[in-house]
């Protein structure tokens, strides 16, 4: 079957959209099934217009899907379930960085889906603020301010990390 | 040091490569979604609960995605309530009294700039509070009620009291919950705590070392009911107003089982009342379950799915797990013609919950978030979906529920 390219282009980038995903969602449950979607409506426009930027395309697409994909308030009081509760540091030495990465991912559930996007935008794909008002679909103020605000929520929740976050660069207002 | 960046990189690094290309072709083929009502995945999930199934709803399938859903049935009736002003942004109810009189939420607004809203018996007001993203954890039968704020970058308490918000002492701590008197709980760095004195900073409520503990609810003597959570695991648990505590017994029932949640929600008269969920020869099991608080002693009943709250007598609300039919495609919405919203009373009896007239049901979504029910189980609250006017995006609403 012609794909026009389609194959090719998932199979170099796949390993990069993989990684996305998986930020966004939190579980490869989630991200399988986040990038499987946004993959499929990439496929369904790529023969119908000429996409010239597909980074660009599939970015929007998962952002936007991510950002929209609304649950139950994570309000809800006590909710505490064991299975998500990362695994206790019993006697074995946990390295000093997957402490943190566990924290990281904890904390990143405590994010509004919008703040962990920005997370993902600016700090892990490095994209510059119109960049990633671009891929959002919001000014640049709006990823301003849901930056400064999702790296308050991160000290917050993850007093831990305080260090971390503080020493990181900030974005520059 | 490491920065962000790294950490991000490390965490990502869990990820493989989701081979999904086939399925992507898969689905390119297939195109035809195949639509499975939310109603057809509830009888499913019911029938392995083994639960009696009453009065699940019955639809015209040409039921429109806004209005064609019943606001009345099986004895309850949903109403969106009121805003002042109007809710651009959406309004949610994030806490109720037992009486179902009193219902605290929010009214969101841009940024983080929500205004904290009280019901008393479906009539809103606002009250105004420092700092943003501002949320309601409490409210008790006199109307008293605990909020937290964000301000620059810390967490404020505030009790609520006689018409007027009080910032409570106390660093990163988060008030959770308060009885009539104004005793407050709440956690400060996942350490349970209380304020028996709102001029005075928490104290923290004793726990096992190495354990971090959650609160839930507090009793007119000042008894906390709450949980734990240790290396082996999440457990109920009480701290007595002398501030001793007690690790509270899963039912017999349960006994070598395998814990996978709980959720423990009210404390009311002699009883703490909770869902588990566990594992029970492979199959993921859910009950309700009532602890005495004297005694130790626990009944248990089934649920469908892990209610997303509970009421004092027993009554629990929630949302069942959708069918896993193929996602809609991005960008597009497929409404569910039947909601997924259900209560389950202390008997096990189970019964769907209407949707209030204009809420959106999407397909694969909770019709619902649930976050307060009365003692008598008659008043439900909190949220569903709304079209924002003029607008493709979903914005939530504050609904009641009252049932017969």
């Amino acid at each position: 079957m012609d794909d026009d390219g389609f194959d090719d282009y998932v199979q170099a980038r796949l390993g990069k959209w993989s990684r996305v995903a998986y930020l966004l969602a939190g579980d490869h449950h989630a991200a399988e099934d986040l990038l499987q979607n946004a993959l499929f409506k990439l496929a369904l426009q790529w023969r119908k217009a000429r996409i010239d930027a597909p980074d660009a395309y599939i970015r929007k697409i998962l952002y936007h899907e991510h950002v929209s994909r609304w649950r139950r308030s994570h309000h809800l009081r006590s909710e505490y379930l064991t299975d998500r509760m990362p695994e206790p540091a019993t006697g074995r030495d946990m390295a000093a960085d997957t402490i943190r990465r566990v924290l990281l991912h904890q904390a990143l559930e405590k994010l509004t889906r919008k703040q962990r996007a920005v997370i993902v935008l600016r700090f892990f794909e490095d994209l510059s603020e119109p960049d990633a008002a671009a891929a959002l679909g919001v000014s640049i103020g709006t990823v301003k301010s849901q930056t400064s605000r999702a790296l308050a929520r991160l000290r917050e929740v993850a007093p831990e990390l305080h260090v971390l976050v503080k020493e990181t660069r900030e974005v520059p207002a | 040091m490491t920065d962000l960046k790294e950490l991000l990189d490390g965490l990502a690094d869990e990820a493989p490569r989701y081979d999904v290309l086939a399925r992507v072709h898969d689905r390119k083929r297939r195109r035809v979604r195949t639509r499975r009502l939310a109603g057809v995945g509830a009888v499913a999930v019911l029938a392995v609960a083994g639960v009696q199934v009453l009065g699940l709803p019955h639809l015209a399938p040409s039921a429109d995605h806004t209005g064609g859903l019943p606001n009345r049935l099986g004895g309850c009736e949903a109403q969106r309530l009121p805003v002042p002003g109007g809710a651009t942004h959406g309004s949610m109810v994030t806490a109720g009294d037992p009486t179902g009189r009193h219902l605290a939420g929010k009214k969101l607004g841009d940024h983080g700039h929500d205004r904290l809203l009280i019901w008393d018996d479906g009539l809103p007001r606002e009250v105004a509070v420092d700092g943003e993203v501002p949320f309601f954890n409490d409210i008790t039968t006199s109307g008293v009620a605990v909020a937290t704020s964000i301000i620059g970058d810390r967490l404020a308490s505030w009790i609520y009291r006689d018409g007027a918000l009080v910032r409570l002492p106390g660093t990163n701590a988060r008030a959770q919950v308060v009885n009539d008197s104004g005793a407050v709980a709440g956690t400060q760095d996942e350490r349970p705590v209380v304020w028996r004195d709102p001029a005075q900073p928490p104290t923290a409520l004793a726990i096992p070392a190495g354990a971090t503990g959650f609160v839930a609810d507090i009793g007119p003597d000042g008894t906390v009911a709450g949980g734990i959570t240790d290396a082996r695991g999440s457990h109920p648990y009480q701290w007595r107003p002398d501030g001793t505590g007690e690790e509270l017994q899963m039912p017999d029932v349960l006994a070598g089982q395998k814990i996978v949640g709980i959720r423990v929600s009210v404390l009311s008269g002699d009883w703490i009342i909770g869902g588990v969920v566990a594992e029970v020869e492979g199959r993921t099991t859910v009950l309700g379950v009532r602890w005495s608080r004297t005694t130790g002693q626990s009944s248990w009943w089934h649920s469908p799915e892990l209610p997303h709250v509970y009421g004092g007598g027993g009554v629990g609300a929630g949302t069942l797990e959708s069918d896993d039919g193929p996602r809609p495609e991005p960008g597009e919405r497929e409404y569910a013609q039947s909601s997924n919203a259900f209560r389950v009373s202390g008997d096990g009896s189970t019964r769907m919950l209407p949707t209030a007239s204009g809420a959106v049901l999407v397909r694969g979504q909770p019709a619902a978030g649930f976050s307060a029910i009365s003692d008598d189980g008659t008043v439900i609250a909190g949220h569903q979906m709304f079209a924002r006017p003029g607008s493709q995006d979903l914005i939530p609403g504050a609904v009641r529920w009252l049932c017969r």
